[in-house]
């Protein structure tokens, strides 16, 4: 059954009796096959085309309604966690184990059990073979020919068949186990794919200026989790250049273990803060109220806050008041209805007024009205214009300040404790890739018999990524035979 | 004033692949070794022009070229002409280089063809492992462009045998070298493709706290990997060499292909940066 032929670039192993099989042998010579690797990863390939072409979890409204329940229903909507995908990765995984245990066997051998006594009709079917012809004596030739492959680097093992001198040469051994790292690299990142999964989590938690939280949401569900700690964040700032493009996005944030400080961090987006074992992510930001300070002939000082609802839309962040937008105070005796007609995020007032989508210079263009509600005319109202952080406007003895612009930050949180062994996993895979294709496991065979008027060498070579690389060896061989000293 | 002497350098360049382009075309029709010695020359010319054009860039920008389509293409050209460049040198052979060159042209001509304003550095880019992850990964598709081509070579010669006709095999490289470098060449593309995929990964962890989202710039990335690992799997088997394996190198490519651009022109997604 061809299924159990090594082929070994010429040296082959010898297969087992063709004889009548049950299931599990049938199954185990099924995934011991490279062909099943051969058919199975282009289907992987093919499968996962699936996932970028189908929207991925997205709400229903993304899809069309009449294919929606087919595509639910098939596992379509969230492909690569799906059954058909899973069964994929696991027939892989199945193939990729059987195939490493079918093979140790042989690559063990071949690194520490060599064959010296190779026939001659096996070195003459090596990927490369010479017959030579010396004066010398079959010893006088052998030595040649071992300083030859000596000088090459090669281990030699030398035997004796009859009259014959035979010699094995080996390199480049560790090129052997190229293929066997890359393949257990694969297992080690399923393995921590799947610790990350099971153990881990991805969430989202929002935190305004001068605010705290000790728990977080959980993705696509949004149940609420405890962190075990606090986190507030002291200060939320974006950096940005002259032309208003940012350049940072920094959430100053401060960790908190039974009311005392812990750890703090200013995080940005590819510098997340990690605090026993939870990681946070610079992942969004907006505005999220308003403070106005009012002041009245008196001198008395009321404060009242607006809220300030951020959304995302194709034409940038939006931002508007969402609690009522105006607040009716009374102080010295007098009243005054302050109204929040309109808000900027990004004030730098003359006709544009906004200059970005983000909250650099927030500010609100204010009304009053004395007189409200009796009087609610147009009229009554009085524009004081915009006011950003710090900036005041008088009426009627009364002042009114924008105090506070309360900006928030939007962290994702996450844990993975499959890391480590994915990041191995990528190392091993590294290393694996690079010992299969740039550690060139080569072999050299040689028979030196007795022939009329001095030695016949036959040569073989086997050389398993690069047949040109043997090429310089064989030179080698041919000049050490052809020069005229004895050794 | 940088950016704009940035671009004519590399216009300037392209004129000159375009020349090098038709030198080699001529070679594999011509008598003497005139017109691929020319082609030979004028490539090193403009990889020269090339290379200050990349330094200007760097310079105007504050960063290695890799940001927008402009500046990736601009990259990606000069590697396919290093990569080429040193496969002439090994393999001896100027015919791999009627294919090479008219693709680097036109690609480079399509780079000309782009908005070639300096785009800010969004925060989400800074980050050491972003020059490791670009590098890598041009490094890999410039690779597989020229394995593509070694396969086209092969299936011609392949074609040409079996047809008796020698008026293009005695300029083309043999099958067995043919074959042989195409395999060589996706052996380092893979390696470089694995790198740019476990540094991209690393470096979406970093960011967003997920290494693997399934993506569809990473999911094809995969895809592209998974193409190429079953082209390797293929090349233990004596059977799945030649004419298949030629074939699977094709496939590769057109993943390869559609990694780099049919993600970001016609999906959306994380790696939509490039607008």
């Amino acid at each position: 059954m061809r299924n159990n032929l090594q082929e070994y670039d010429g040296i082959e192993e010898t297969a087992p009796e063709a004889k009548e099989i049950g299931l599990p042998a049938a199954l185990w010579r099924t995934f011991s096959s490279m062909k099943t690797a051969i058919v199975l990863l282009p289907i992987l390939a093919a499968a996962s085309v699936a996932g970028t072409i189908i929207e991925q979890n997205a709400p229903v409204g993304a899809y069309n309604p009449s294919v929606y329940p087919i595509l639910k229903a098939l596992g379509l909507t969230d492909f690569y966690h799906s059954g058909w995908y899973v069964l994929l990765l696991t027939l892989i995984s199945i193939n990729l184990t059987v195939c490493s245990i079918n093979r140790f066997g042989i690559a063990w051998r071949r690194t520490f059990q060599p064959r010296a006594s190779a026939k001659p009709g096996q070195t003459a079917r090596m990927q490369r073979s010479e017959k030579l012809t010396s004066p010398n004596t079959v010893e006088e030739a052998a030595g040649k020919v071992m300083a030859a492959l000596r000088a090459g680097a090669y281990r030699i093992l030398r035997e004796q068949d009859g009259g014959d001198a035979v010699l094995y040469a080996s390199k480049g051994r560790l090129g052997i186990w190229g293929p066997y790292l890359t393949h257990l690299s694969i297992l080690v990142i399923f393995a921590g794919a799947i610790l990350g999964n099971r153990l881990g989590f991805h969430g989202r938690v929002t935190i305004a200026e001068g605010d705290w939280t000790d728990s977080y949401y959980l993705e696509g569900g949004g149940q609420e989790r405890d962190l075990g700690f606090r986190l507030a964040l002291r200060k939320f700032t974006i950096e940005h250049d002259n032309d208003r493009n940012p350049t940072g996005y920094k959430s100053d944030l401060q960790v908190f273990e039974g009311g005392n400080p812990a750890a703090g961090k200013v995080i940005d987006v590819n510098h997340p803060l990690t605090y026993k074992g939870i990681s946070f992510f610079q992942a969004d930001y907006g505005l999220s109220g308003i403070v106005i300070r009012v002041t009245g002939p008196d001198g008395d000082t009321e404060r009242f806050s607006l809220d300030v609802k951020t959304q995302d839309t194709p034409a940038g962040k939006q931002y508007f008041i969402s609690s009522d937008p105006w607040k009716e105070v009374r102080l010295g005796g007098r009243k005054l209805t302050i109204f929040a007609h309109d808000l900027a995020p990004d004030y730098i007032g003359g006709e544009r007024i906004n200059a970005s989508d983000m909250p650099l210079n927030p500010a609100i263009l204010v009304m009053a009205n004395d007189r409200f509600p009796e009087y609610r005319g147009l009229d009554a109202w009085s524009k004081l214009g915009w006011l950003a952080v710090s900036d005041s406007a008088k009426y009627n003895g009364f002042t009114i300040t924008l105090e506070k612009a309360v900006d928030y930050t939007g962290l994702g949180v996450a844990r993975n404790p499959g890391l480590p062994a994915v990041y191995s996993g990528f190392g091993l895979m590294l290393l694996g890739v690079f010992i299969a294709f740039y550690v060139s496991h080569k072999v050299i065979s040689v028979r030196i018999s007795s022939s009329e008027g001095g030695a016949a060498i036959l040569i073989g070579g086997m050389s398993r990524s690069d047949p040109s690389a043997l090429d310089k060896d064989f030179e080698r061989l041919r000049n050490a035979l052809a020069s005229r000293a004895a050794r | 004033m940088t950016i704009k002497l940035g671009v004519t350098l590399f216009q300037i360049a392209f004129v000159i692949y375009l020349a090098a382009a038709v030198c080699y075309i001529g070679h594999l029709t011509a008598r003497r070794s005139t017109p691929g010695k020319a082609g030979r020359l004028l490539l090193v010319a403009g990889l020269l022009v090339h290379t200050a054009s990349l330094v200007v860039r760097t310079i105007a920008a504050g960063r290695p070229p890799f940001l927008n389509v402009y500046e990736f293409m601009l990259s990606f050209t000069w590697v396919l002409v290093l990569l080429y460049l040193a496969l002439e040198f090994a393999m001896k052979n100027r015919a791999l280089g009627a294919f090479n060159t008219p693709l680097t042209a036109i690609f480079a001509l399509a780079a000309l063809c782009m908005p070639s304003a300096v785009s800010p550095t969004m925060p989400a880019l800074m980050s050491g492992w972003r020059v490791p992850h670009i590098s890598t990964a041009l490094l890999a598709y410039a690779a597989f462009g020229i394995a593509f081509e070694l396969a086209i070579i092969y299936l011609i010669q392949d074609s040409a045998q079996r047809k008796k006709k020698s008026f293009w095999s005695d300029r083309l490289p043999d099958l067995k070298t043919a074959d042989h470098a195409t395999y060589r060449t996706i052996a380092f593309g893979f390696m470089m493709q694995t790198l740019a995929v476990t540094t991209g990964a690393v470096w979406a962890e970093r960011a967003w706290g997920s290494y693997w989202s399934w993506d569809p710039k990473e999911t094809w990335a995969l895809i592209t990997w998974l193409i190429y690992a079953a082209y390797l799997h293929m090349r233990t088997t004596q059977r799945w060499r030649g004419r298949k394996s030629a074939v699977m190198a094709i496939i590769g490519f057109a993943a390869t292909l559609f990694t780099l651009f049919g993600v970001s022109f016609l999906m959306r997604g994380l790696h939509s940066y490039i607008q």
